[in-house]
């Protein structure tokens, strides 16, 4: 028998980020106690080695490993935002480790195995694999979640998260259980033929494993109605983490969504975008209504990623189509903002404390005029007001909507965009218009995190005004899974 | 997969199950008979207590266990795991040729990378040396 | 240079913002000079305009680049008679006001000054744009800098004020995005261009809805009433820039997008709507001008006369004949420069005596007679006083309004009660000139105000002066904005509202020229 050819090129830019992640371990491991590795810049390297590979992986035109793992445009496309993603936060963490006490090595061991099973949730074309990067992911996350051990919320963050996302695997493993039965693959290719002439029985599997399927990313996307944990785990997590899972997670999970409906279930389409229509619906509602109530920015940004699942949402009910490039574009959108409003906060972090409350930035524009000015531009993002990505992105949302013929889900978007001005304006109101509170109790901005925050502002200024690049790439990228 | 009604040739190649089951059972049956002839029978207390690895086995269940058991027990499951990947490995390994042998190796790596966090961490002591200092 | 002209216009100011950005916190005085700098090079600029302007119909000055070609969304900028005088009151009006706040602003003046230009850019933008992606990103970032300059700079309810201006301008023009999508689907060109959609003719009934979302988003903006609760907010808590900006610029857009968007993309929708948007506007006239009539707060009284105002404008579009129409551009002209002029006069008010009630002042031509004279100019020009501008307007109007118009066979009774608001214009304005400047000197706080200084003059002298000049040399105007509007009265419903209003109105063009 002569051994199956394996081309093993597709899976280096996620095998260098687990490499570096077990590096960044042992050297943990063999620094004296008390003391942490240098976890970081061992992290940016290998970070942006994967960037590099990821690059010559495009110029070689992708590949395949195995029929399981592909490198296509598509996931060449989220590779390029994870691992953006990554770097963001790891440029973030140095001084908010060392501000919270929280610093130690395996934190980037396990942001860094995070990152893998992202890569492989956007890259996997088969569900078996599919579902253990997605336990990859989690499970790191989970660690990462508690790594405040002596902050009781960060316990609770933890415990929530690992029990919801225990739960909702539970779903995602049932659904990918009938989905096997139904057309006897876990390839999404084969599954998606089997759809395409299927007998009564195994109609009613599919669409019960697409609906438990549907539950399943609805968890990790955090849409309503399974949504409860996110305020919890966004509030008590590290702050670097809760960006690392607004930005990180909530586009590695939409990824693999539009993968296996697109790819596995464009045959059932008539029986899920319905569904997939009112989860949009009541999460936006839910997510902004949610969203006013908080006086936690931590919440209150929690809340706005549900939100803003939901405009997700009502995109890839026009997949597959031109939804799946507008949720591609957004998510870059979505991905800078997060990263610097979580990362603003980050950044003032001193002795353990970090602003969250609106009395806590008073004033902020007269004391950090550049951080302040950063985080302005990404609300304003976050609204979709010009000149933004945000507007940009919504822009194509909707736009995804209204042409599949959901004019409703449109309306309902802006208007809900309106009542997420008034919680994001609260921020810009407390920032500028009021004076601060006391004495400047937060600390300088520290360098990398500066670079950090720039480059997202940076990113979300340039896609309002030139998105044409990330535009023909998401195009690009949408096709590729067809 | 769908496989066909049972047939003779079937039956037969999983006699060695049979086989196997029956072996099995009389293997525990002659040596509890066996043992319970010969062995001298002193009870005590502590003796017909259930044997639950030096814990006391009754009485609330609410106590505090040692947080070590379970760092050992995680330990143990992953290099239980390690071998129950392994067995499968070590069957095919003929057919799947040098490449499965490298798979092998870094797999076997990983793990070995893991002992040695937990080792250096400490964690393959029963009481750590830093509380020996204390 | 004639095709670059316009791109200057709206991004000079940005890069003015930029450069006094970049300037150290403590260089007040050159972040002043440069804004002043910066705004009146773009009026300068902006006089190129009137003078290579070419008193035809059709859009001048044009460039077309892709933008997002796969979207049919491209960089379409343009002038017409309609949006040439608005382009020039904007570029006129922001060196003005910057000016008239030059020694208000104290506090954070490299902020207040970056957001001015990036005001002007936005608010320059809105009236060059040809296409609907282009024309929306600078209706809602111009949001942006408005909302800082009142929640910033304004007095002392100007958080409430700011966030009410944001959330209700924003709830407006997001069903107006939905609409646009809406259109771009329906019309089936794959494209945003407002030119190439204004060709293109929508299922009637769709046409109600889209008219609809996008009458919203411009009454809201007009303020038409009952959509104009906003406004006294706005405008009462706003710094005198702002204000003068709020009043003299941006209320004009909501009128511009009727004229622009609305009315030629919707012609049978319009048709349907004109008569109501005819009624509310007449409603505004009356009770902008009654409200006005008991208000004790100069600001206020002033913000409320706008509503009045503007529903002459609003009156003369629904009307939809080339005279009507020609009448409520020259009108927005003519309320930019008398109610911008009103602004700054009751910002130098307050900046000396620090209160805006009119009962506070009495007696005030005694003490500063050249601010008091200048003052009733001003004054005359807004009750549309002959020889002044705005007569031209107002007389337009309600001229053109009158007999065979769009709102049908309403349009003598709304003329007639629309005359009303003439007369009570008179009589609220006059009271308050009576109430400030005439009789005796009643608080002894008055009685040593200084009068105008160089600056205050240097402000206001441009802005009378062509309150005169527009009101004796109007068929300058007209003959310019003419063209365009008889062609996009023709377009919109041929040939039966044409009217023509002067000796010199030019022949409208054919249908889609």
């Amino acid at each position: 028998m002569t051994p199956p050819v394996v081309d093993v090129l597709p899976a280096i830019p996620a095998l260098i980020l687990a490499v570096t992640g077990l590096a960044v371990l042992l050297a943990q491991a063999f620094t004296p106690r008390g003391q942490a590795a240098p976890g970081a810049p061992f992290s940016l390297a290998g970070l942006l080695a994967a960037l590099v590979a990821v690059y010559l992986l495009a110029a070689r035109g992708g590949g395949d490993l195995g029929g399981t793992y592909v490198v296509d445009a598509f996931s060449l496309y989220f590779h390029a935002l994870i691992i953006g993603v990554g770097l963001v936060v790891v440029l973030l963490s140095p001084s908010y480790l060392r501000a919270t006490g929280i610093d130690r090595g395996e934190y980037y061991t396990l942001v860094l195995f995070s990152l893998v099973g992202m890569l492989g949730l956007v890259s996997c074309r088969e569900l078996v694999s599919l579902f253990v990067s997605l336990e990859v992911m989690s499970v790191a996350l989970y660690a990462l979640a508690g790594l405040h051990r002596a902050r009781p919320e960060s316990q609770e963050a933890a415990l929530k998260y690992f029990i919801t996302g225990a739960f909702s695997s539970g779903f995602l493993l049932y659904g990918i259980a009938l989905l096997y039965g139904a057309s006897g693959s876990t390839s999404l290719v084969a599954v998606g033929a089997a759809l395409r002439t299927p007998g009564p029985a195994t109609a009613a599997l599919a669409t019960m494993g697409t609906g438990l399927l549907l539950v399943g990313f609805g968890f990790k996307v955090a849409s309503v109605p399974f949504h409860m944990w996110a305020p919890d785990v966004y509030e008590g997590a590290p702050t670097t983490i809760t960006a690392l899972m607004s930005a990180g997670v909530k586009a590695a999970a939409f990824g693999a969504l539009l993968r296996v409906f697109g790819q596995a279930l464009p045959a059932l389409a008539a029986s899920w975008q319905p569904a997939v229509a009112a989860l949009a619906v009541v999460t936006m509602v839910v997510g902004n209504l949610g969203a006013l109530a908080q006086s936690n920015l931590k919440r209150m940004l929690a809340y706005s990623s549900v939100a803003h699942a939901g405009y997700l949402l009502a995109a890839v009910v026009a997949a597959p189509g031109i939804g799946v490039e507008a949720v591609l574009f957004y998510l870059v959108a979505y991905a800078a903002v997060n990263l610097g409003g979580f990362g603003a906060l980050a950044a003032l972090a001193r002795q353990g404390r970090e602003p969250l409350s609106l009395d806590d930035v008073a004033g902020l524009a007269s004391r950090r005029p550049a951080l302040a000015a950063a985080l302005a531009v990404y609300l304003i993002s976050l609204t979709g007001v010009p000149v933004s990505a945000g507007f940009v992105g919504k822009f194509f949302l909707f736009r995804a909507a209204v042409n599949a013929g959901w004019t409703s889900l449109a309306v309902i978007g802006v208007l809900m965009s309106v009542v997420s001005a008034y919680y994001y304006l609260r921020v810009v109101v407390a920032m500028y218009m009021r004076e601060p509170l006391g004495e400047d109790a937060w600390a300088p901005v520290p360098p990398s995190a500066g670079l950090a925050l720039g480059l997202s502002a940076a990113v979300v200024l340039a896609l309002g005004v030139h998105p044409e690049p990330v535009l023909t790439w998401a195009r690009l990228a949408a096709r590729s899974l067809l | 997969m769908p496989s066909a009604a049972p047939s003779a040739s079937y039956l037969t190649s999983h006699s060695a199950i049979l086989a196997f089951l029956l072996v099995v059972v009389g293997f525990v049956a002659v040596n509890l008979v066996l043992w319970k002839i010969i062995r001298p029978s002193r009870f005590s207390e502590e003796k017909l207590t259930t044997y639950e690895c030096g814990e006391n086995p009754t009485g609330s269940a609410w106590i505090q266990f040692n947080i070590r058991f379970y760092v050992f027990a995680l330990l143990f499951i992953i290099f239980d795991v390690e071998a129950v990947f392994l067995l499968p490995w070590a069957v095919v390994f003929r057919e799947i040729g040098p490449l499965a042998f490298l798979e092998g190796l870094v797999f076997i790596a990983i793990l070995a990378i893991a002992l040695a966090y937990v080792w250096r961490k400490g964690d393959l002591e029963w009481v750590r040396t830093e509380d020996r200092q204390v | 240079m004639r095709g670059a002209l316009l791109t200057v216009l709206v991004f000079a100011p940005v890069a003015g913002a930029l450069l006094i950005a970049l300037l150290p916190r403590g260089a007040v005085r050159a972040q002043k000079m440069l804004g002043l700098g910066v705004t009146s090079v773009v009026f300068l600029l902006s006089l190129l305009l009137v003078r290579d302007f070419r008193t035809e119909p059709g859009m001048q000055f044009e460039v077309m680049r892709p933008w997002l070609p796969s979207v049919g969304i491209s960089y379409h900028v343009g002038v017409d008679g309609i949006s040439m005088w608005l382009v020039m009151l904007t570029t006129f009006l922001t060196p003005i006001a910057l000016l008239g706040s030059w020694s208000s602003i104290t506090d954070r003046v490299r902020e207040f000054n970056v957001f001015m230009l990036l005001l002007e850019a936005g608010m320059v933008g809105v009236f060059v744009s040809l296409d609907l992606f282009l024309f929306y990103i600078f209706w809602e970032a111009m949001l942006i800098p408005m909302y800082f300059l009142i929640g910033i700079w304004g007095h002392e309810r100007r958080i409430y004020a700011a966030v009410k201006f944001f959330l209700y301008t924003m709830a407006g023009s997001v069903l107006m995005l939905v609409a646009f999508l809406v259109l771009y689907r329906a019309a089936g060109l794959n494209t945003f261009d407002i030119v190439a959609l204004t060709r293109a003719r929508v299922d009637p009934a769709l046409q109600m809805w889209l008219f609809a979302a996008f009458a919203l988003a411009f009454a809201i903006k007009v303020p038409m009433w009952p959509f104009h609760t906003w406004l006294p907010d706005a405008h009462v808590e706003a710094p005198t820039a702002g204000s003068v900006i709020l009043a003299g610029v941006l209320l004009k857009m909501g009128g511009y997008g009727f004229l622009r968007l609305a009315f030629p993309l919707f012609p049978e929708a319009a048709a349907r709507f004109a008569p109501w948007i005819g009624l509310l506007a007449v409603i505004g006239i009356v009770y902008g001008a009654l409200v006005s009539l008991v208000q004790p707060d100069l600001k206020k009284l002033v913000a409320y006369s706008s509503v009045s105002h503007l529903g002459f404008v609003m009156l003369g579009i629904a009307s939809f004949t080339t005279t009507a129409v020609t009448g409520a551009i020259y009108q927005m002209l003519n309320h930019g420069i008398s109610t911008g002029a009103l602004f700054l006069m009751v910002g130098m008010l307050y900046d000396r005596r620090h209160t805006r009630q009119i009962a506070a002042f009495g007696g005030l031509k005694a003490v500063m007679p050249w601010f008091a004279a200048v003052f009733l100019m001003v004054t005359l020009s807004s009750i549309a006083v002959p020889g002044f501008n705005g007569f031209v307007g107002e007389f337009l109007i309600l001229l053109g309004s009158f007999g065979r118009t769009l709102t049908g066979g309403w349009s003598t009774a709304l003329v007639c009660v629309a005359v009303s608001g003439v007369i009570l214009a008179a009589a609220y304005m006059l009271w308050m000139v009576q109430r400030v400047f005439y009789g005796e000197v009643t608080d002894p706080h008055n009685a040593s105000l200084p009068d105008l200084d160089l600056r205050e003059g240097v402000v206001l002298v441009p802005l009378v002066v062509l309150a005169l000049v527009m009101g004796v040399l109007s068929p300058y105007f007209t003959s310019r904005i003419e063209p365009a509007v008889a062609s996009l009265v023709v377009n919109v419903h041929g040939r039966q509202f044409v009217q023509p209003v002067a000796a010199d109105a030019g022949a409208p063009s054919e249908r889609g020229r």
